[in-house]
């Protein structure tokens, strides 16, 4: 450290109380989760202003993860790697493939679940696969008058349609994610390119129904455009809740276009790659629960 | 801040700022060798050291997350029986890493090894306070083809193809294993 | 070793500040203050001549008023530690005039070789044509790993640790910036990997500003920086005109080559791609030409080869599509014309067709390649292969090729690329040049001296970094492997005759190579034939099994050159857009036919080139007809596979 450069002061609670205090001298200071976004922005390092970070990792309570009969709550602590570990058996297959999706148990381990849905600008794998499952999150909002106010919100509307994050009335923090136990028995997370590499190429879309006899019921859809949007149809959606099955092929062609002019409609500017392997896995979903079905 | 951590078997004290990353602090403060790259977060995957015997991404590290931390870069590594398992395997399957990514690759290779012997968590209960309890049994955990190919593809030097690489694990893993059964 | 007098504690950080416009006059450059903690290296402090010469032409060192490209390098600038010096940097405010991005050509003339007269033999009756555009678009290496350079004054010696491709060109660049004598430069040779000719002139570049700061600031200094090197576009039209039959009559070959804003070794480069765009096969008349043109873009020219791979892979995929045209196998189509000819041994002179076509028969069955194209020639007429519920295209193809090594015989303007032998009492040999003597080439050397002189190994000594040394020339084009060893043939050769004639010690050398009627010499043949399929939903190419032949003279280290064929396959696939099969589900059979004779050319060039020409063509079978743009990108193949549908 030299004199020119005043190194960043680290606050380090142990207590959401702490916490409490230590936002409510500093509201600009930085949450640092895993540091796997904030240390990749440009410029990170060096950075000449006297920036305060508070250091996540020494509260307790934000790395639990507890189970009761109805739901499941994850610490917003708890990184990919732990949740993945902890929660093979009992983890929707949806978010299991969200976080298989992130490949490196070495990336795994430094990426936290609050941290990734928090990243204001980058919508990948975890909050996509959360927004499918109904997944609420706990956040904490430090108001400029030294209260604080506790909400849960669902994890689909932590985002505006091009993913971006929607910014709190102050300070905030999330704290935990609460999962319901109860979803649909056909899941499906399909990641096509690296988001990370290539996010303007790439496409998430985590899909999520429940199989009554012959119909599908409870129908979720989420499509994720990296950079560029956070698409949740409820017209899409509709059309598939209640549908027979198998889908008719025709049917699937024209449910696959009504999404094409959504997709038009809602983002003019994503490139004819994204959409078309956005269409193509929405279609291969469908045709996949046809062959499930069948089967069984 | 000052840091108070071990490298490659020597304590050091380094007078660095708080934010800085474990890439530059071994490259800048320590003179590193090995570590030839930086592309500042965006895993390329070439920066890779164990920190408390974990491979971790040095350029995701900040310094204030490593007091007391134990560090070895590949220089380290270089000399422990472990890396010995991986070279031999280079030699046997006739393959190795182009010198610009050996040293990280190594480690990931090393990384991998670790998970399929469980050598870290051998017999250590990780306990969550609530009420989920997690038990990471050594040498029962397995990893197919497809997770060891997605580990393998973090470091992005395009110099071997998975087949390659995959061939490489293998036989490293009958090296370690081997080894483990001698010593246990 | 230098190192010792350099302590990492005690030297200047620094970085190069470089242009962020493409295009533009420097208008003003507002410095912060710096007082005595940092130091700044500008055009002004320049003694000597602010540019460096590369073969007969000139690169720029510092620019203070024009700007070619962006990324130029204006200024650097050192301190104490990099953290402090790179948040002064942010604070260097540099402004600029935009000027209009300009393409010129470069000369008036472009490098133009013909044979026979193709104007008439064109008009010969019944003859077809097929004219087809091949565009190779610039590629960087990876722009991440860091270059790093010492300098520092020492004992009225200047010491610069450095990797460098080109050492003389080092030490000379140095020299002519600083007006330091040559004499007074030691350069330390650090250990480097470079695949893509990364450390040909970017480290001379380097260790020039770091001399230059080390002498402004009396203090040893360290200069680190992350530039790519770029490959050099190129566009290629070509025009085979053919008999009804296939059999091939005459070639026109216009090529465009974009160096970027400073062109380097074009007549070098035009040559090697008049060796890779001449037909192996007996034509009536040719006509090749090539146009270089500048760009406001960075400087590009050495990528691994010079232009070698891409001029052959054009031919390769030129004649698959004239095999196919005629509905024939392309293996059939250039087994029957492919052989020596006058127009094409002037450019490179190959031998062993015979043998070649036996390797390429063997590859050929050994592959199924027949069977496979037959199938895939069925397919690609199918209308639903873009489907999303049949998900599959698929392609294999073939392609052969000489493989190539160092410059062409007429090439003059790069340095003498000397090496010297010195035999001794008790057999003691030193062998001096100034290419790296660590590693796999320089155990290559020894067993050549070893054999031919009939001494040990152990014996034989190479020069310190201080010790007087030959210039050899840049270490490019697989000189050290490919050239080298036949001049350390030579020259033992030269001492032999005069061995227990002449008194010890005996000190021979040679420089260059004879003259010779040919372009290039080639001993050495590659053939592949690779299989792809493309994802429809992913639109990526999935390449699956690539079977490789090589025919070459000597092989010294089988597991070295294995691995380097195959690193080079693997590397230029994935450069050039494909992906691999996961895992085990990727074969690489590669077969070896080693006469065990005289040293084979390099084929480092000609497997690039195979692999591109086979990766391209099977991609275009799988496609129905795909424009050749490498490397390729899943939006061309969407769009391909859309033009399909309308």
């Amino acid at each position: 450290m030299y004199e020119e450069l005043r190194s960043t002061t680290v606050h380090t609670p142990i207590t959401l109380s702490e916490y409490g205090q230590i936002a409510n001298r500093f509201p600009d200071a930085l949450n640092w989760a895993g540091g796997t976004y904030l240390m990749s922005r440009p410029n990170f390092y060096p950075m000449d202003s006297n920036i305060e970070i508070i250091d996540l990792s020494g509260i307790e309570e934000l790395q639990r993860i507890t189970r009761t009969d109805r739901y499941i709550e994850i610490g917003s602590m708890v990184t990919a790697a732990q949740l993945l570990d902890t929660g093979r058996q009992i983890l929707p297959p949806v978010l299991l493939g969200a976080l298989t999706s992130i490949g490196s148990t070495i990336v795994r381990r430094q990426i936290t679940v609050g941290g990734s849905l928090c990243i204001p600008d980058i919508r990948l794998s975890i909050p996509t696969a959360l927004a499918v499952l109904d997944a609420m999150a706990e956040v904490r909002i430090y108001l400029a008058n030294g209260k604080n106010v506790t909400r849960w919100i669902p994890v689909s509307r932590l985002y505006d349609k091009d993913g971006k994050f929607v910014p709190f009335e102050g300070k905030f923090l999330l704290t935990h994610i609460r999962i319901g136990l109860q979803y649909g028995a056909y899941q499906r997370f399909l990641i096509t390119g690296n988001p990370m590499r290539e996010g303007n190429f790439s496409v998430i879309i985590a899909f999520q129904a429940e199989k009554t006899a012959v119909a599908l019921g409870k129908v979720q859809l989420c499509v994720t455009f990296p950079k560029k949007g956070f698409f949740i149809s409820k017209e899409i959606i509709g059309q598939l809740s209640g549908i027979n099955l198998p889908i008719a092929p025709k049917t699937i062609w024209t449910i696959t276009g009504n999404l094409k002019g959504e997709l038009r409609k809602t983002y003019p500017s994503l490139s004819s790659l994204q959409q078309e392997r956005a269409l193509r896995r929405f279609a291969s979903i469908l045709y996949d629960l046809n062959t499930l079905y069948l089967q069984s | 801040m000052n840091l108070d951590c071990t490298i490659d078997g020597k304590g050091l004290s380094l007078s660095v700022n708080s934010n800085k990353p474990l890439l530059l602090i071994l490259t800048e403060d320590v003179g590193i060798k090995s570590l030839n790259s930086n592309c500042h977060g965006t895993h390329c995957g070439n920066c890779l050291v164990l920190v408390n015997d974990v491979v971790v991404l040095s350029c995701l590290m900040p310094a204030f997350r490593l007091k007391d931390a134990t560090i070895q870069t590949f220089e380290g590594f270089s000399k422990t029986r472990q890396c010995r398992d991986i070279e031999r395997a280079y030699q046997v399957s006739g393959n190795k890493p182009c010198p610009n990514c050996y040293a990280s690759k190594t480690l990931l290779i090393e990384s991998i090894l670790q998970s399929l012997t469980g050598e870290h968590h051998a017999g250590r209960e990780i306990t969550m306070p609530g009420r989920i309890h997690n038990q990471i049994v050594g040498d029962t955990k397995q990893l197919d083809e497809d997770s060891i190919t997605k580990e393998l593809a973090l470091n992005t030097c395009q110099c071997m193809d998975t087949g390659e690489l995959l061939q490489i694990v293998e036989i490293a893993l009958s090296y370690r294993r081997r080894k483990n059964v001698r010593r246990a | 070793m230098a190192k010792a007098y350099f302590s990492r504690a005690t030297v200047l950080n620094g970085i190069v500040i470089r242009s962020t416009v493409d295009n533009g006059i420097i208008d003003t450059v507002k410095l912060p203050p710096l007082g005595n903690r940092f130091l700044t290296v500008e055009a002004k402090d320049i003694k000597g001549e602010n540019r460096l010469k590369v073969a007969n032409d000139y690169i720029p060192l510092l620019s203070s008023n024009q700007i070619s490209y962006r990324g130029q390098p204006i200024m650097a600038l050192f301190g104490f530690d990099s953290e402090s010096v790179q948040l002064k940097a942010q604070e260097i405010d540099i402004s600029y005039r935009l000027t209009e991005t300009q393409h010129t050509d470069q000369s008036a003339a472009p490098y133009a070789k013909a044979f026979g007269d193709l104007d008439a033999v064109s008009k010969t009756p019944d003859l077809k044509s097929y004219t087809q555009t091949y565009d190779f678009t610039r590629l960087h290496s990876p722009s991440y790993y860091i270059t790093r350079i010492m300098a520092g004054m020492d004992g009225g010696m200047l010491h610069v640790i450095a990797p460098t491709q080109w050492m003389f060109h080092m030490r000379d660049s140095i020299s002519d910036v600083t007006l330091i004598p040559k004499k007074k430069i030691v350069i330390h040779r650090m250990p480097f990997y470079a695949p893509h000719d990364e450390m040909l002139l970017t480290p001379s570049i380097l260790a020039a500003l770091a001399a230059l700061a080390s002498i402004k600031g009396n203090y040893p200094v360290e200069i680190q920086d992350s530039y790519p090197v770029f490959r050099p576009a190129m566009h290629v039209e070509r025009t085979t005109w053919y008999m009804g039959d296939g059999k091939p009559v005459a070639e026109s070959v216009n090529a465009t080559v974009d160096q970027g804003a400073t062109p380097l070794f074009s007549e070098e480069m035009a040559n090697q791609m008049f060796a890779g765009f001449s037909p192996p096969c007996p034509l009536e008349a040719t006509r090749i030409s090539i146009q270089f043109r500048t760009s406001d873009q960075s400087p590009a020219n050495f990528y691994g080869d010079l232009g070698y791979g891409e001029a052959l892979a054009s031919t390769e995929m030129q004649y698959n599509r004239i095999g196919q045209l005629t509905a024939q196998n392309p293996f059939v189509w250039k087994s029957q014309y492919y052989g020596n000819s006058p127009s094409h041994d002037r450019m490179l002179l190959c031998s062993r067709f015979a043998e070649m076509k036996k390797m390429t028969a063997d590859l050929v069955q050994k592959s199924d390649y027949a069977r496979k194209y037959a199938s895939c020639q069925v397919l690609r007429n199918q209308s639903e292969k873009f489907s999303s519920f049949f998900s599959y295209a698929r392609g294999v193809a073939f392609a052969v090729g000489p493989g190539i090594a160092g410059f062409s015989n007429v090439c003059k303007n790069i340095t003498p690329l000397s090496v010297q032998l010195e035999l001794d009492t008790g057999d003691k040999v030193k062998v001096n040049t100034s290419f790296y003597t660590i590693g796999a080439s320089a155990k290559i050397w020894k067993k050549v001296i070893g054999e031919r002189l009939g001494v040990q190994e152990q014996n034989i000594l190479f020069p310190a970094d201080t010790d007087e040394m030959m210039d050899s020339g840049p270490s490019v084009l697989a000189s050290n492997s490919g050239r080298m060893p036949l001049q350390i043939q030579r020259v033992c050769d030269q001492v032999k005759q005069k061995r227990f004639v002449n008194p010890l010690p005996l000190v021979e050398s040679v420089s260059g190579f004879p003259a010779s009627n040919n372009l290039f010499t080639s001993m050495s043949w590659v053939g592949m034939v690779l299989e792809l399929s493309v994802d429809t939903i992913t639109f990526k190419p999935l390449v699956k099994n690539i079977w490789i032949s090589v025919l070459t003279g000597r092989i010294f280290d089988e597991q070295a050159y294995r691995e380097k064929i195959r690193h080079t396959i693997v590397t230029t696939l994935l450069e050039n857009g494909a992906t691999l099969a996961i895992g085990r589900n990727l074969t690489i059979d590669l077969t070896l036919q080693s006469d065990g004779e005289g040293i084979g050319s390099s084929v480092s060039s000609a497997v690039r080139s195979m692999t591109l020409a086979t990766f391209s063509s099977a991609l275009d079978q799988a496609l129905g007809g795909f424009p050749i743009l490498l490397p390729v990108t899943s939006e061309q193949i969407l769009s391909t596979i859309m033009r399909k549908r309308v």
